[in-house]
Formats: structure tokens, sequence, C-alpha cells
């Protein structure tokens, strides 16, 4: 282990390891395998994790702790995971997957297409084509069940949010807020600049897994027509 | 079909004691925002912790049981009665098939359990009864209470049972009033410092724990809002999103802070002041809009060894209870 990380406890049943102070790829990189190794040996008194941008923070049972070791509970955790975290470093598992995301862009599903066209001073085709074209990776999970903080947006699509929010954006609503692009995964209130719609639903709450995406999955987005979108959409339910 | 809502009350939905295991997925943990009075409620009618309770906010409406049960009230005192006869909290009782509990004047708190024999029946959604309101997941439909809905029950223990068979003696008893004492401690709501503490300036950190705040009218499950000093940084930061959790103050740019409760978001990015200690939890969810409180800062070890003895209590009472019914 070379790299450096600090512990802090977020609370009695929760430690942060932080892995870097910005965001960067390499310490988004760690995030993603530790957080994956701590999924995968879930040891005892393990109860979940949150891994985000530079964070990956462990859940566990201070009662459990408590017994395992000679000092208090976070002491005893936090040697732990030193232990794992050693291991961990050494080998790094590549686990890259691609999750395409069909977006119906424009019209109804799209209503602020024209602003941010005017904005970016683009046409529909040009941003349609820039937004398709990144390469995004998803570095978090949050805010809402299922929602994606993405990263990668070309930074000529950037778009301020809409002066005034929306009362609900639908699910799978597609948009702009600053330098970032996001998908929403619920029906909520919202002020991005919304430039289309996805039919495939990123929150599903009886599934084992119940979001479509995880962090550090990339993501494409693929244009496709109406009918498209309406022919997915009605194969889901 | 075994209890009929009369009468919903206010806010009225089902908890256990939350969504474990899917932060990661963005999903809320919510559950029961007083662990201590629905774990308590639970134990007293012979049930598992994390049975489904019902939690009933401010007023706790009508229900009407359509068969004998045992059940139990813990939390804020909505002055309940069983056809009329007011009954306390904090103990088991015995309701026969078509009796009406109905909740009146709030006199104390802010949210009371209804835990029955078996827990409540809903269908389980990764893995927990609870209602998401937000999300609108689990409990009925990810929605509060309505009239006419129907909540059955799931299996009786042995142990429920015997509550249940005991019906005929005479002896009555309730939790001491002693091991509920700690919900008066408002003046004194122990906190560890949070990431951030440092980057607020020294007038904002002194006054942080020697000034007395109020909660605010923007107060629900996923945060109270407060009202009093505002918390300055020393100067402006640029944050990067991390985990937040149940009882996390986090501090927005117009320096009123925010309490995170049990429907709180897995991650935030507004710098983190302090964090609740989890004993103390269960005070604030007993807290109204209006009320005042103190902060009192704390170490993380002297956090544990409270949640600890905690834990050892919560057993004690649960074996005496087990030794009583044996």
């Amino acid at each position: 282990m070379n790299q450096i990380y600090e512990f802090y406890p977020l609370a009695e049943n929760a430690v942060v390891i932080q892995l870097g102070m910005e965001i960067s790829g390499n310490t988004f990189e760690r995030v993603q395998q530790i957080a994956y190794q701590l999924e995968k040996q879930k040891f005892d008194g393990f109860i979940e994790i949150v891994p985000s941008f530079t964070t990956v923070t462990v859940y566990y049972s201070p009662v459990f702790f408590e017994k395992k070791g000679a000092k208090f509970p976070y002491e005893n955790v936090c040697h732990q995971l030193k232990e794992i975290l050693a291991t961990v470093e050494s080998i790094w598992i590549a686990e890259e997957r691609i999750v395409e995301i069909p977006v119906c862009y424009g019209g109804e599903f799209g209503p602020d297409l024209d602003a941010v066209c005017e904005i970016t001073e683009m046409n529909q085709e040009n941003v349609i084509e820039l937004h398709c074209g990144g390469e995004y990776v998803v570095y978090a999970i949050g805010f809402a069940p299922g929602f994606p903080y993405i990263g990668g947006m070309n930074e000529k699509l950037a778009c301020p949010r809409k002066s005034s929010p929306r009362r609900l954006v639908p699910a799978g609503s597609v948009g702009i807020a600053g330098k970032q692009t996001g998908i929403y995964s619920l029906d909520t209130p919202g002020g991005w600049q919304i430039i289309g719609r996805t039919p495939v639903k990123l929150f599903l709450p009886h599934e084992k897994n119940p979001s479509l995406l995880k962090a550090g999955n990339r993501i494409r987005f693929v244009p496709i027509s109406q009918d498209e979108y309406w022919a997915v959409k009605g194969g889901q339910s | 079909m075994s209890l009929r809502i009369v009468q919903p009350g206010f806010f009225s939905t089902v908890q256990d004691l939350g969504r474990i295991g899917f932060q990661s997925n963005g999903v809320s943990v919510a559950g029961a925002i007083d662990t201590f009075a629905h774990r308590v409620a639970n134990i007293l009618v012979g049930n598992d912790e994390n049975a489904a309770t019902i939690e009933m906010t401010l007023k706790g409406g009508s229900y009407e049981f359509q068969e004998d049960t045992v059940f139990s009230i813990c939390g804020a005192d909505l002055t309940p009665e069983l056809n009329g006869n007011p009954i306390g909290c904090w103990r088991p009782f015995i309701a026969e098939k078509g009796s009406l509990l109905s909740f009146w004047r709030r006199t104390s708190g802010f949210r009371t359990y209804l835990a029955v024999s078996g827990g409540f029946a809903v269908s389980q959604i990764l893995g927990s009864s609870s209602t998401d309101i937000k999300a609108k997941l689990g409990g009925l439909d990810g929605r509060t209470l309505q009239k006419e809905d129907r909540l059955s029950f799931g299996p009786s223990s042995d142990l429920s049972k015997k509550i249940f068979a005991s019906r005929q003696s005479s002896r009555k008893w309730r939790i001491s009033p002693e091991v509920i004492k700690f919900y008066e401690n408002k003046h004194c709501i122990h906190i560890l410092q949070g990431r951030e503490y440092n980057l607020f300036s020294s007038d904002s950190r002194s006054i942080f724990t020697s000034s007395d705040f109020t909660i605010s009218n923007q107060a629900d499950r996923m945060g109270y809002r407060l009202n009093g000093a505002e918390m300055k940084l020393d100067r402006p930061q640029e944050m990067i999103s991390a985990a937040v959790t149940f009882g996390t103050i986090q501090v927005p740019s117009d320096g009123r802070p925010i309490i995170l409760m049990a429907d709180h978001q897995t991650i935030g990015g507004y710098p983190k002041i302090a964090q609740i200690v989890s004993v103390d939890l269960p005070i604030l969810a007993q807290m109204m809009p209006g009320e005042s409180l103190r902060f009192q800062s704390i170490t993380l070890s002297e956090a544990q060894r409270l949640l600890l003895k905690r834990e050892v209590l919560i057993s004690v009472l649960k074996k005496q209870i087990e030794m009583m019914y044996r």
C-alpha cells in the first residue's frame, strides 16, 4: 500500500475512507477498486458502503466491533480496514461496463433542446451529436434512487440551469446543468435543461440491484426516434 | 384483515428499522425516526425489533382492531384510548376484536409508534417495509395511511402468544420512567465535530455550542432546518459530495444548519459542521417545530460508549420481558 488515504468518522456507525482531495482519474479508480473489494469481502460487522467521487464510506456495526479488538469500535474497524486496503491496492481488477442509454432527443421529450441550441449557438444536430459523442463515466449514485452523477460532458454543451425549476420532470428525462449532464431517475421537480428522454428505467425497486447504473460504469447515449422510444417503453412493462 | 384505519391522523406511515444495504444505489434508509421507541414498542409485544410499526406524527387518528392482539404504543403521548378508556404508553395491552384505538391531545413528544403482535405485514421492497415517501416506496404503496386502509398482522412469536395468554393476570407493568428520562435532555444534544467543522469561523464554532437553536417549520422526515445564529465558513469552499447520514448537520450557503433525518439523501455536498450522536437522535425525533435545543460536543469514543450502553439497556429489557413470561 503506497498510496495515501485517510480515515475519519462520519458517525458512530460509519467511517469514511478519503482517497484524494480532488476529483481525478486516479482517485476515482481507487474508489472503485476499494468499493469493489469491500462489496466482495463483506467482512463480519460490515453493513454497507457508499462510494462517491473521492471517498468510500463504510457503515459498520459498533456492537460487533466492540468485541473485535482491544480498543473502541472505531479504532477496531479502522484496523480491519487497514488490513483490507493493504491487500486491495496491490491488485486492480478491471470491470469495465459500458451501458448504452437510448435517448429520444427534442420534441415533447426535450422541451429545452431549442433553448440549449440558443445558449450554445449550435443547431439541434450538433447538440445531439456532441451529447452522443461523449465518453461518460458514472461517478456516484445518489441524490435520488438510481440517479447517476455523470462526468465527461463536452464543455461546449454547458448551460445554466433554468431560472425557475419545473414542478415535475418525468423520470428518464436527460438534462444539462452547468457542465454536467444527468438523467432523472424518478419524477421530481427540477431545474435542468431537458433535451431528451430515455425509455429505459434507471430505478428498478423490485430488482436485487435496483439501480441500473453503478458508480464506475461508462455510459454512451444513443439517439433514437419516437417510435423506437415507445417500442422500448412498451416492452418494459 | 386486521387493523382498519378509521382516521389516519396527520402523517401516519408504516416503518421498520429501514432499508439497509442499498445506499450505494441512491436508496434512502428511511425507517422509524425514533428507533428507540420503535424498538421498545416491538419488544413489549414480543416482536423482532425490526417488525413494522405505524409511525404517527402529531395527531394519531383512530384504528379498529379486527382481531384479538397484543399491542403497545411508545414515543409521543397522544393520549391513546381503547374503547374510550385512557391507556398509557410504554406497556403492552390486549385488544379484543372490534375494539377501537383512538388518539386525542398531544401531551408530549411528536411521533408515536403502534406495534402489534407479529408486526404489520406489507410487501417488502428491497428487504424493508419502511415507507419512503419521496421515492414512493414501501409501506402501503409508498404513501401515508388513508381512511379505510387495512393492514394485516404477521405471524405472532411464541413470546407474543404468551403475553397474549397472560391477559387474565392482573399484573400490570410498564417501562420504568428512568429508562425514558433521556428524552428530556433537549438542552444537551450531544454532537461529534463534523468533517468540515474547522472550516467554520471561530465565532461560528463557539456560538454553535453556546447558543440555542430552534427547530423551524421546515421539519420533516428528510431533515430539520434550524433557526438561530448563522454558521459562516472562514472562506467559501468548493465541496465534493460524499456520504451523509441520519444526524448529519450540514450548512448550506445561507448559514442555516440542516439536521438530516431518516429519509436523508445518501450523499450530500454541503459542509458538515457536526454529527448528532445516535443515542440522542430519538430526542430530536420527538421535538416539534418551535422547540429549542442546544448542542454539546463529545468525543467519538464517548459517543460509542453511550451507544453500547444503550444497546445493553435494550437487551436487558428484552431479557426481563422474556423472563416475566417464561
